[in-house]
């Protein structure tokens, strides 16, 4: 027993040995590490034309990496698309490039965890919704894209106009290159033509919610007429405002207000007045009584069994083509009333972004994938639709009909790069010309006052935690009409400024008068 | 004993050394500096936990809705497995044991839809009220029905997996003292609770020990998808659990998530030790260690 | 069931209608939830569920089953993970549990507290993460889909209860008779204990069945996707598709809803059909087992 008892003993001891010595070996390979940022030193300091630079740059041939979120099992034959945009990589800069589609679900956490983890890779898509821009860029995981942009990609560069780029600067630098589609949007409504022939709506004459109400009293369908849900916080400049930071967090700017004064929008006349509204609404039946529950799955679900809203709100971001879409989908014909002028905000313009990992290898050669991805057509429509005959049937020159069930339908274009490089997809859009249309709205948008200003929620994430947390205890009820906004509203504000609402609008003052100084 | 060996190197290497990183809870987490040479934060990432208004009433709520799932559902398993053990007809028995796992297979995405199908206005619950003449409840606006709809909705999911541990315990009980009990003319009810219960008593302790130590811990699939994050029903399920995964949906910060995470630990840590501490007094060798 | 506590004929018709109920409503959501499955997407969406398909449609599998190819390797690949996986396991928990149960053995409380305390705290994911992908360099490896969840402290302590119901006279006697530890262990042990053997084995599949957070962290090699991942991640993207307005004409007649259904149903049913087949086993094994002189 005795020799026993020693024997095992030992072996415990030296088990428990080696886990520490292999934790002291961590500690310096982390610390090694930390000291080895990539940096890119561009060689001139002149500007030159890019092809010289791609000469010295590109003397070995490199292997490329890109994760973004898509249906995996819509791309298993991605390895196609990969030999052909490698054929073109190959010969214009000497690289291929390897495809990494990561589900939706999984997207956000397994991207955390790679840059947490300070593993090797070169492109990931981000925005301020997925893989978050913010926190990336705070956290470190983003290469400043501004030198290798000049640099690398002066076409990707030039093709987004330089008010936008101001939209994705944090403390000067650029940390995600913009993938040009949409950024200027108009905010309106969309209600199915069959109810405008039935109730005579006069689509003229709708300016504001309120203007629905006599049309709900004459509502004859066998389910209400207005879904409820979180109209407010998706669509600020509908009410007149731009957001600042995450558009739930306390603290929007009016803008029409030269000082741009930081508000609490939920104690504006606009929230109140819309709430007070929606609860008459729901009381009268107009809303359902379940209406909190209905999540947009679920509303999508009633679209799709032939049961359409009649929106109590104007809140909807309609971009050019996009009544054209809803008809395709549901077989039925929308109408749009466009309310808002559109309008470049920061959260738009930076929507889609491809950003540069800190641990990429190859950051110049990176970056000139991007500049190829929003230049070449060739290679963009490769990226986005697929190999034609495989995956797609060309109509015409711009125009192609999706294979059914095809092995590779990313269904993400807005992803890729240069939208408007795109093929259409339904004749009507092709004739329209919709990405013309589209770039020529962006292009001639007025923009946001604060575009160009990016908020640090270093200083207040405590309490941006915590706002979001009474956000989301309050929100639905209130804006489906299901609290009664008497007692529930202000009980709203009085957990908002309990949880440092007003901390939160003062630092996000104290930034934007720093920035406008600045400008 | 050489036995013990692979358990213990698995844990060495699969647990303990991974423990290492909770430093991250105190730390401020960048990721280009790595996890040592990031700055120290001291007690920062805890802010939001303690700081927040919310926090009394999470932490209540963690631990009376637990304190309902443990009580009642122990005692729930306990009475099915007995229940389970005086089945004589065989068809029965295996009708009933290839039903019992069922629920714990299903997804809580799955059983929230189901719970939301019974208690949504139009939903089955509030149509058989109407038969009685009673009036149809808004379920998800009325956060004082929840800890009795939780508690039900988590026993029904846990019935059967948890029967099943204390029926093989059951089992392995000598049928001499059965027989040497009816000869000594005890009745069923008396059997039971001289010699099924006690010893059974050994697994429940430890079971509920356990569960003690877990008792901060809440099962975020129950309380996210069968609330439906309803913020409407926050003021009585709200949980640590739910109220965490929150906070980082928006701030998403590694030191944070560790910081509530090492505060869970901490409490059941303390609980557990002093459960323990207290089952040892009564009886030394039923005690956890 | 053969532990005999002897009756009366009323207590058996209280004992019989109450477990049938019982059963009944265990069984009733899945119920449910195959006949959702096999119903038309419009037609959940308006009418919600029933026992029976309001209109039968078979769209939702054949919009799953496109990925035929997928599932199939997603299928293999968790069998033979929770196969090998439990085996594994049952053998280090077995293991580490017996010596704890023993009142000789003097490291008993010290190891205890050991394993306790894992069950207490825990690392977090990110060092996890970062040991076992750039240290162990575990990553799209088998091993890996085993090693998460091979020894749980949980179990580890139902088995050392289980354990200690074996007397410890047995175990001198067989000492006198001049066995070693493991001889011991594996001829008398192991079979006075099948009971908790099968049920923790039972639990233990149960887990490495459900995985699919691993395959989400460590895999990336499309023929070692769990299949809880996989249908996971289905249904995630049927999601994500039927939000995005971009994706709105392929998104419009999905079958969302039904799709989830299904899935549940595929990810259920391998499993209720083996612990069916396993379940006569079971109770055999254990009037086998009960005889303890």
């Amino acid at each position: 027993m005795g020799k026993k008892y020693g024997m095992k003993f030992w072996a415990t001891a030296m088990a428990m040995f080696l886990a520490v010595a292999l934790v002291g070996a961590c500690s310096t390979k982390n610390a090694n590490n930390g000291n080895t940022p990539a940096t890119v030193k561009p060689e001139n300091s002149s500007v030159t034309a890019p092809q010289e630079e791609t000469a010295n740059a590109t003397e070995e041939h490199v292997t490329l990496t890109w994760y973004f979120p898509g249906n995996v099992q819509k791309m298993t034959d991605k390895a196609t698309v990969e030999a052909e945009m490698n054929k073109i990589l190959n010969e214009k800069i000497n690289a291929s490039i390897e495809l990494m589609p990561i589900d939706w679900g999984a997207y956000d956490q397994k991207m955390n965890i790679m840059s947490a983890g300070g593993e090797a890779f070169d492109l990931m898509f981000t925005a301020p919704w997925s893989n978050d821009y913010y926190k990336n860029a705070a956290k470190g995981a983003l290469l400043p894209l501004n030198d290798l942009l000049d640099q690398y990609a002066p076409n990707l560069k030039s093709v987004v106009p330089e008010k936008v780029w101001e939209a994705t600067k944090i403390k000067g630098n650029i940390y995600g290159a913009i993938n040009w589609q949409i950024v200027a949007m108009p905010y309106g409504a969309q209600i199915a033509k069959k109810y405008v022939d039935k109730y005579d709506i006069d689509v003229a004459s709708l300016k504001t919610f309120k203007d629905f109400e006599p049309y709900y009293e004459k509502w004859d369908e066998d389910y209400p007429a207005f879904f409820g849900g979180d109209q407010f916080t998706n669509a600020p400049p509908y009410y007149g405002f731009d957001s600042v930071g995450g558009d739930n967090s306390v603290g929007w700017v009016k803008l029409d207000d030269p000082n741009l004064t930081v508000v609490n929008q939920y104690a504006s006349d606009e929230f109140r007045n819309i709430v007070e509204t929606y609860y008459s609404w729901r009381e009268k039946g107009f809303i359902p009584r379940d209406a909190a529950m209905n999540t947009d799955e679920r509303k999508a679900a009633l679209n799709n069994a032939g049961q359409f809203e009649l929106p109590g709100t104007f809140s909807l971001p309609l971009k050019p083509g996009s009544d054209l879409e809803t008809k395709a989908a549901y077989g039925e014909e929308f109408v749009n009333i466009t309310i808002t002028e559109p309008l470049i905000t920061t959260n738009r313009a930076i929507a889609t972004m491809t950003g540069i990992s800190r641990t990429s290898k190859n950051p110049e050669r990176a970056a000139m994938f991007l500049d190829l991805m929003s230049s070449d057509k060739e290679l963009y429509r490769l990226m986005a639709s697929g190999v034609e005959g495989k995956h797609y049937t060309k109509i015409s020159e711009n125009l192609i009909e999706y294979i059914a069930d095809s092995s590779y339908q990313p269904n993400s274009d807005w992803m890729f790069g240069n939208q408007f490089l795109g093929y259409y997809t339904t004749p009507e859009a092709a004739e329209a010309d919709i990405w013309a249309v589209t770039e020529k709205l962006n292009n001639e948008a007025k923009a946001s006052p604060l575009l160009g200003f990016v908020f640090d929620a270093e200083p207040v994430k405590s309490e941006l935690a915590q706002l979001d947390s009474v956000y989301s205890e309050y929100s639905k009820g209130l804006l489906t009409g299901t609290m009664n906004p008497a007692d529930k509203l202000p009980e709203f504000l009085d957990k908002l400024n309990r949880a440092g609402a007003d901390k939160v609008i003062a630092e996000k003052q104290r930034q934007i008068d720093e920035w406008k100084k600045s400008k | 004993m050489g036995m013990t060996l692979p358990g213990l190197v698995y844990l060495v290497l699969f647990a303990y050394v991974p423990m290492f990183g909770l430093v991250i809870a105190f730390k401020n987490y960048n990721y280009s500096t790595g996890l040592w040479n990031s700055p120290w934060v001291g007690f920062k990432n805890f802010d939001f936990l303690f700081a927040s208004q919310d926090a009394w009433r999470i932490t209540y709520n963690t631990l009376f809705l637990n304190f309902l799932f443990i009580f009642f559902g122990t005692i729930a398993s306990i009475g099915f497995a007995l229940l389970l053990n005086e089945i004589r007809i065989k068809v029965l028995s295996r009708f009933v044991q290839s039903t019992m796992l069922l629920p714990h297979l299903l997804s809580w995405v799955i059983v929230g839809y189901f719970v939301y199908a019974l208690l949504t206005y139009n939903g089955l619950v509030n149509n058989i009220l109407g038969y009685f003449g009673i009036e149809a409840i808004e379920w998800y606006n009325s956060p004082e029905y929840w800890p009795a709809i939780l508690t039900i909705t988590a026993i029904w999911k846990m019935l059967g997996y948890n029967s099943v541990i204390y029926l093989a315990s059951i089992l392995g009980i000598s049928s001499d003292y059965y027989e040497a009990a009816v000869i000594d003319g005890a009745g069923k009810m008396q059997q039971i609770r001289y010699i099924t219960l006690p010893l059974l008593s050994p697994i429940i302790i430890i079971l509920v020990l356990l569960s003690i130590g877990k008792i901060f811990y809440a099962d975020f699939g129950l309380f996210y998808n069968v609330t439906r994050d309803m913020g409407m029903l926050y003021s009585t399920t709200d949980v640590i659990d739910t109220y965490v995964f929150r906070m980082l949906r928006t701030v998403g910060d590694v030191g944070m998530s560790s910081a509530a995470g090492f505060y869970q630990s901490i409490v059941g840590l303390i609980l557990i030790v002093t459960a323990n501490f207290v089952v040892r007094k009564i009886d030394r060798e039923q005690s956890l260690f | 069931m053969h532990a005999s506590i002897k009756g009366s004929r009323i207590s058996t018709v209280i004992v019989s209608g109450v477990t049938i109920l019982s059963a009944l409503i265990f069984l009733l959501p899945v119920v449910l939830v195959v006949s959702a499955s096999f119903t038309d997407e419009n037609t959940l969406t308006l009418q919600g569920y029933s026992l029976l398909p309001g209109k039968w449609s078979l769209e939702a599998y054949r919009y799953i089953l496109v990925n035929a190819t997928q599932l199939y390797m997603s299928y293999r690949i968790t069998i033979i993970v929770t196969l090998v996986g439990t085996l594994a396991s049952l053998f280090v928990t077995s293991l580490l549990a017996y010596p704890l149960s023993r009142r000789s053995f003097t490291l008993r409380s010290k190891i205890t507290f050991f394993v306790l305390f894992t069950m207490l705290f825990n690392g977090g994911l990110v060092p996890t993460y970062i040991w076992i992908q750039q240290y162990l360099e575990l990553k799209n490896t088998f091993g890996i889909l085993i090693l998460t969840g091979l020894l749980s402290p949980f179990y580890v302590f139902i088995m050392r209860t289980f354990f200690k119901t074996i007397p410890d006279s047995i175990v001198e006697s067989a000492y006198m008779e001049g066995a070693g530890e493991w001889r011991i262990f594996a001829t008398i042990i192991l079979p006075l204990s099948l009971p908790s053997l099968a049920t923790i084995g039972m639990l233990t599949s149960l887990n490495y069945w459900n995985d699919w957070f691993t395959t989400l962290l460590y895999i990336e090699d499309k023929n070692k996707i769990s299949l809880q991942y996989l249908l996971v991640m289905m249904m995630s993207n049927i999601q994500a598709a039927a939000l995005n307005p971009n994706s709105i004409t392929t998104a419009a007649k999905m079958p969302a809803e039904t799709a989830r259904m299904a899935l549940a149903v595929l990810s259920i049913a391998p499993i209720t059909i083996v612990f069916l087949f396993f379940q006569r086993f079971l109770v055999k094994g254990l009037t086998v087992g009960a005889v303890k002189e």
